[in-house]
């Protein structure tokens, strides 16, 4: 019985953020990792949303494009964080964008973690602890008082050769 | 705006330094050093070089291995291969993709006026009284 309609996922996207679907592209399915539980799992290309089978929650696996200002708990997806120029991202807890950020507006946050680049562009703001394999900041961006790791040791080598 | 002819400090690939240096222009460091510097126009901080230093400067452009607050009243570069660890307060703040970076940042104009905090502490403080040994420490 073919039954691949719509099937609603009972998602909770914070109100007001727009989800992007990702580009339209022929790749194959893609390994994603839960938000909630880290359990693996391999999704279509172009899947927006799921339940993770680990912990049964649901997760959100597209891109999330942010315009106007968004007052939200947490923003989290598998997929891109994208703050538009004249967005402003209010998160009272935690931003989790596995595939990264870019940001040409604003990001309030508590904790951000991300598993890609985070890109800061000339104009925009930044205020929150931060964790990311990559950074890219670019001449004008502001960042207010905030740890960054990025990688989580980065004299990690030094260490290594004094042992 | 930066003289190509203006006086700089170069300490070479081979060299390693402990203590305290004031530069009046440009400084590049290939070397090891540890300490403070404080250079009031460039300080270049080269791919091979370790630094473990605190720095207050005008623009600071790392490429190699920094361990130490850095204070930067116009901009701060950390290139692809920087490797730092510590505070870093400066106007503008530019990270390459592959530089790696820990500790609290504070960028933007207001940044610096604030950062006062970030200072390197002066080489010797001066003892107000050499004979009165009952006093602090
Ligand atoms: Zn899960």
């Amino acid at each position: 019985m073919h039954s691949l309609t719509a099937r609603s996922f009972p998602l909770r996207r914070p109100r007001g953020v727009l989800p992007m679907a990702r580009g339209a592209g022929p790749a194959g399915p893609r390994q994603v990792f839960c938000y909630h539980c880290d359990h693996p799992l391999t999704v279509g290309a172009m899947a927006m949303s799921t339940n993770c089978p680990g912990c049964n929650k649901p997760i959100i696996l597209e891109d999330i494009v942010v315009k106007s200002y968004k007052a939200v708990f947490n923003v989290e997806t598998c997929g891109k964080l994208i703050v538009k120029k004249g967005g402003r991202v209010v998160a009272q807890k935690r931003i989790v964008a596995h595939a990264g950020i870019e940001s040409d507006g604003v990001i309030q946050c508590k904790t951000a973690i991300t598993g890609s680049h985070v890109r800061l562009g000339k104009k925009s703001e930044w205020r929150g602890d931060l964790r990311t394999p990559t950074l890219i900041v670019e001449p004008g961006a502001k960042i207010q008082t905030s740890h960054f790791s990025v990688p989580d040791d980065p004299l990690e080598h030094l260490k290594k050769n004094d042992q | 705006m930066a003289d190509p002819a203006v006086n700089e400090t170069v300490i070479g690939s081979d060299t390693t330094i402990k203590g305290d240096m004031t530069v009046e222009s440009r400084a590049r460091i290939l070397g090891k050093f540890e300490g403070t510097i404080r250079a009031k126009g460039h300080l270049e901080i080269a791919d091979a070089a370790q630094c473990r230093a605190d720095v207050e400067t005008g623009t600071v452009q790392i490429d190699g291995t920094m361990q130490g607050n850095i204070t930067a009243s116009d901009k701060a570069q950390l290139n692809a291969t920087a490797r730092v660890s510590g505070d870093l307060v400066a106007a503008k703040l530019i990270v390459a993709e592959g530089a790696a970076f820990t500790g609290h940042v504070s960028v933007g104009p207001d940044a610096v006026k604030g950062s006062g905090h970030h200072t390197p502490t002066p080489p010797a403080p001066p003892a107000p009284d050499a004979s009165d040994k009952s006093g602090k420490k």
